[in-house]
C-alpha cells in the first residue's frame, strides 16, 4: 500500500496507539502495555490519555471496535477490543514515511552518534 | 486490603462520572476495566501503589478537563487528533508576560486616591488574578500536550501544580479586590487605621501569594525536569525552567526574590510560547 502524504502529522499518543494496534487487536490495557513495550518503557500512557485519544480516533475512523470476544471463563467478556482500520494503517504508514525521511536527512548530515551508526 | 481496593475503585468510578455523558457512555466501562487491570498489576508487584493511584487520578482528571475543553472549543474532533492550535500558546505566553509586568507595576506605583486609582487597581487584580491564572494553565497544558507522552507523570503533576498556583493567585486577587472595595464604600470606619485588619490582610495576601509562587515553582521544576530527560526543550530553556522554578519555590521564604522570579518567568513564558507556536507552524508545513 502506498502511503498518501496528505495526512497531517499525528499526535504522539495517536501514533503510539496505531503502532500498538498494527500487530493485532488489543483491549485498552493491552494497548497500554504494548505502547510501553514498543517504547522500551519510556512512554507510559494512562487511561485518560489512552481513551481520550481512542475516542477521537474512533470518530476519525482510524480505529474501530473489533467483534472479538474472549471466553467468559478466561476473562471479562464485556472487554472491548480495538483494531486498526484502513485509514488508520494509511495514517501510520504516512507517519513512518515522514520519520524515515527525517532519519535519512539526519544520516546524510551525520547527526547520529558513532554508536548509532548504521553504515 | 479489600477495603482499600474497594474505596479506590469507588473513587475512580466517581471520577469517571465527571466525563461528558457521551464519552462516559462509550468508554467509561472500558476505562474502569483498564484501571482494574493496572491496579491488579501494581498490586501484584506491591510497589509504588500510592504513586500509581495519584498518577492515575491526576491523569484521568486532566483527561476529563481536556474532554470538556474540546467540547467547548472544537466542533470537529478530528482536528484535535492531528494538531492543536498553537497560536493559543503564543497568546497565553504574551498575556502571562503582560500580567507579570503591568500588575506589579500598578501595585508598586499606583495611588488609590487618584481619580483613576481604583480602576487601575481593579485592572491589576484582573491581570494578576484570572488572566495570570488562565494564561498559566493554558500554557502548561500546551507544553504537556507537546512533551507529556515522554514524561506523563511529571507533566500531569506540573499541570496540577499550575492549577494550584492559579487558584492561589485568583484567591489573592479576590482578597485584594474585596478589601479595597470595602475600604472605599465604608470610609467612615477608617479601616486603614485598624491594625487587626492590616495584619489580617497582609498575612492573607502574603501567605496566598507565597503559596502561588511556591506552586509555580513546582510547575516550572517539573517541566524543566521533563524537558531535560525527554530532550524536547532546548537545554538553555530547561536550565531557565530549573533556575526559575527553584527561585519561585523559595519566594515564600525570601519575598525579595519575587522580582527575579517574575523576570525569569517572563523570559520562560515568552520563549516557551514562541517555541510552541513555531512547532505548530512546522507541523502544518511538513513537506508533502
Amino acid at each position: 500500500m502506498t502511503a498518501t502524504n496528505s495526512t497531517p502529522p499525528l499526535m504522539p499518543a495517536v501514533f503510539h496507539i496505531l503502532l500498538a494496534l498494527s500487530t493485532g487487536e488489543r483491549h485498552g490495557y493491552g494497548i497500554m502495555k504494548q505502547v510501553e513495550a514498543d517504547s522500551q518503557g519510556k512512554v507510559s500512557m494512562g487511561p485518560g490519555t489512552l481513551y481520550g485519544s481512542l475516542k477521537r480516533m474512533l470518530d476519525a475512523g482510524l480505529v474501530q471496535e473489533s467483534d472479538k470476544r474472549v471466553d467468559p471463563e478466561m476473562d471479562d467478556e464485556r472487554r472491548i477490543y480495538y483494531q486498526i482500520t484502513g485509514i488508520g494503517a494509511q495514517a501510520l504508514e504516512s507517519e513512518l514515511d515522514r520519520y524515515k525521511r527525517i532519519v535519512t536527512i539526519a544520516q546524510q548530515r551525520k547527526l547520529f552518534p558513532k554508536t548509532f551508526a548504521y553504515d | 486490603m479489600i477495603d482499600e481496593q474497594e474505596i479506590v475503585h469507588k473513587l475512580y468510578r466517581k471520577l469517571l462520572v465527571l466525563y461528558p455523558p457521551t464519552f462516559k457512555e462509550q468508554l467509561g466501562e472500558s476505562m474502569e476495566q483498564a484501571f482494574q487491570d493496572l491496579w491488579n498489576e501494581k498490586h501484584q508487584t506491591k510497589k509504588e501503589l500510592f504513586g500509581f493511584v495519584l498518577w492515575i487520578f491526576v491523569e484521568t482528571a486532566v483527561g476529563i478537563v481536556r474532554e470538556h475543553v474540546l467540547i467547548i472549543t472544537e466542533g470537529a474532533m478530528m482536528k484535535n487528533t492531528l494538531a492543536i492550535p498553537r497560536s493559543i500558546a503564543l497568546i497565553s505566553s504574551i498575556l502571562l508576560a503582560v500580567a507579570f509586568i503591568f500588575a506589579p507595576a500598578i501595585y508598586l506605583f499606583g495611588n488609590l486616591r487618584d481619580p483613576m486609582g481604583p480602576f487601575a487597581y481593579a485592572v491589576a487584580d484582573f491581570l494578576y488574578g484570572p488572566m495570570w491564572a488562565a494564561s498559566l494553565v493554558a500554557l502548561v497544558f500546551m507544553v504537556r500536550e507537546r512533551i507529556g507522552e515522554r514524561a506523563p507523570r511529571r507533566m500531569s503533576l506540573a499541570l496540577l501544580a499550575a492549577a494550584l498556583a492559579a487558584g492561589a493567585m485568583i484567591a489573592v486577587a479576590c482578597i485584594r479586590s474585596a478589601n479595597r472595595h470595602y475600604h472605599l464604600i465604608h470610609p467612615e470606619l477608617h479601616l486603614e487605621n485598624s491594625s487587626t485588619v492590616l495584619i489580617m490582610w497582609t498575612t492573607l495576601v502574603a501567605g496566598m501569594t507565597g503559596a502561588g509562587w511556591h506552586f509555580l515553582g513546582w510547575a516550572l521544576l517539573l517541566i524543566g525536569s521533563a524537558g531535560w530527560t525527554s530532550r524536547q526543550l532546548p537545554p538553555p530553556l530547561t536550565v531557565l525552567y530549573l533556575v526559575g522554578g527553584t527561585i519561585s519555590f523559595f519566594v515564600y521564604l525570601l519575598p525579595d526574590m519575587e522580582g527575579m522570579a517574575g523576570l525569569l518567568a517572563i523570559v520562560i513564558s515568552l520563549w516557551q510560547g514562541f517555541l510552541l507556536w513555531k512547532s505548530g507552524l512546522a507541523d502544518k508545513q511538513t513537506p508533502e
